[in-house]
């Protein structure tokens, strides 16, 4: 009687301890991350984070929403995150440029639209051109045009858009006080948020 | 009292049965097919009634039709009268008032009559609301406007563009470079991106483009 007993509870504990194991696979699924220059990708979930450098291995909660945050494996890269569903079964990250690269790119686009800004346009001279800000790896770049003179009607500080065609940058959008997706619908709403957003 | 699978009985259920499940098939097939789920109801309204209606080019009988969400073309066309056009985005059950003008003698001579124009004045005010609610809508930021900021200073107008005169345009004016700074300020408080409303500067000159400087 006693060993039917003994049997029972350790039947009943390994079940427990089975179910304890397993529960994780039950209530979570693999997350398929498409990308490049991952290192790490942490999962934060309900003030618990789990960190994968493995991420082939990365499992996220079934329900709910998501915080994924991600490290970089190259000083040219920025780390960031981003939220995804728990319904989700694959996500692409693609880290953007750390702040030093974004300059140096920034600095080369600074260099051509600057030039070209003068072939277009006699009276740049009016103005002084920010050093501008890159977006989306290198793709895309804005800066203003700080009016130099006089405060006046007309004195608005302009914002321009330019493309990196690869080898060169050309300008897509005229010097404007605000750019829109109304005028411009063929570059990105992020990148015109930005330019719309950038001074200095 | 036995009855053998060839009596006139078993036989008489068998075939009874089998016109049983062919009618509850035909039923269930009908209710599938007229079944309108994802589909919205919309009322034409129509003066004159003899009108002929269609929807996307294609002829409708009646004055209710079920389309799916999305952008839909309404027509209505008659003898003697221009032919009226009215698209929509559909997201809901509406109704569309259509009302072709009348060009012809013919025509012109009927909608005179006092109770005809009557109606087709009480139409064309419908049709006016309408479509007001309908670009309303759409652009839902035109219901704040026009907005006076005497010391911004600016003002906010509006105006419509495109095919179908829907599309809206803001403009921007009676104003100074702080002022239209002030402005997009006050766009974003009304919980609207500026970056994604067609927006004007009606009143300022750029220097690089040939403007006052």
């Amino acid at each position: 009687m006693k060993k039917v007993i003994i049997i029972s509870i350790a039947t009943i504990l390994l079940g427990v301890a089975v179910t304890v194991l397993l529960w994780p696979y039950f209530t979570t699924h693999q997350l398929s991350i498409k990308g490049d220059h991952l290192q790490s990708v942490s999962v934060e979930y309900e003030d618990e984070s789990k960190t994968y450098t493995d991420l082939s291995a990365v499992r996220i909660p079934n329900y709910g929403t998501i915080a994924l945050s991600y490290t970089v494996d190259s000083e040219d890269y920025s780390d960031g995150s981003i939220v995804v569903n728990g319904s989700e079964a694959e996500v692409t990250i693609q880290p953007d440029y750390s702040l030093t690269k974004r300059q140096e790119v920034a600095k080369g686009a600074y260099k051509v639209v600057s030039a070209r800004l003068a072939e277009l346009y006699p009276k740049i001279n009016l103005y002084s051109i920010a050093p501008g800000d890159v977006y989306e790896r290198g793709s895309w770049y804005s800066t203003t045009l700080t009016y130099a003179g006089d405060y006046g009607l007309n004195s608005d500080t302009l914002r321009i858009v330019a493309k990196n065609d690869g080898d060169s940058w050309n300008l897509e959008t005229l010097p404007e006080i605000f750019l829109t997706t109304a005028k411009y619908s063929d570059i990105p709403v992020g990148v015109l948020q930005q330019a719309n957003k950038y001074s200095n | 009292m036995y009855n053998s699978p060839s009596s006139p009985k078993k036989r008489f259920v068998i075939i009874g049965l089998s016109l049983l499940t062919v009618v509850v098939l035909f039923v269930v097939v009908f209710l599938i097919l007229s079944s309108h789920e994802g589909e919205y109801k919309v009322t034409l309204s129509v003066m004159p009634e003899d009108a002929i209606l269609s929807v996307d080019e294609e002829e409708i009988l009646g004055t209710e039709v079920w389309v799916d969400q999305g952008e839909h073309t309404f027509s209505a066309k008659k003898d003697g009268f221009d032919t009226d056009y009215v698209t929509r985005t559909i997201t809901a059950d509406t109704t569309v008032t259509l009302l072709p003008s009348p060009v012809s003698d013919e025509a012109l001579t009927w909608a005179s009559q006092s109770d005809i124009s009557s109606k087709l004045e009480s139409f064309g005010g419908a049709k006016a609301n309408e479509r007001g609610s309908y670009i309303t809508g759409l652009n839902p930021i035109i219901s704040l406007l026009p907005y006076v900021d005497i010391s911004g200073p600016f003002k906010i107008d509006y105006g419509y563009h495109g095919a179908d005169n829907t599309a809206t345009y803001l403009i921007i004016h009676k104003t100074t470079p702080t002022g239209r700074q002030n402005a997009l300020a006050w766009i974003r408080e009304q919980g609207y991106d500026p970056t994604q409303l067609d927006i004007r500067f009606t009143d300022f000159e750029n220097p690089l483009l040939g403007g006052v400087s």
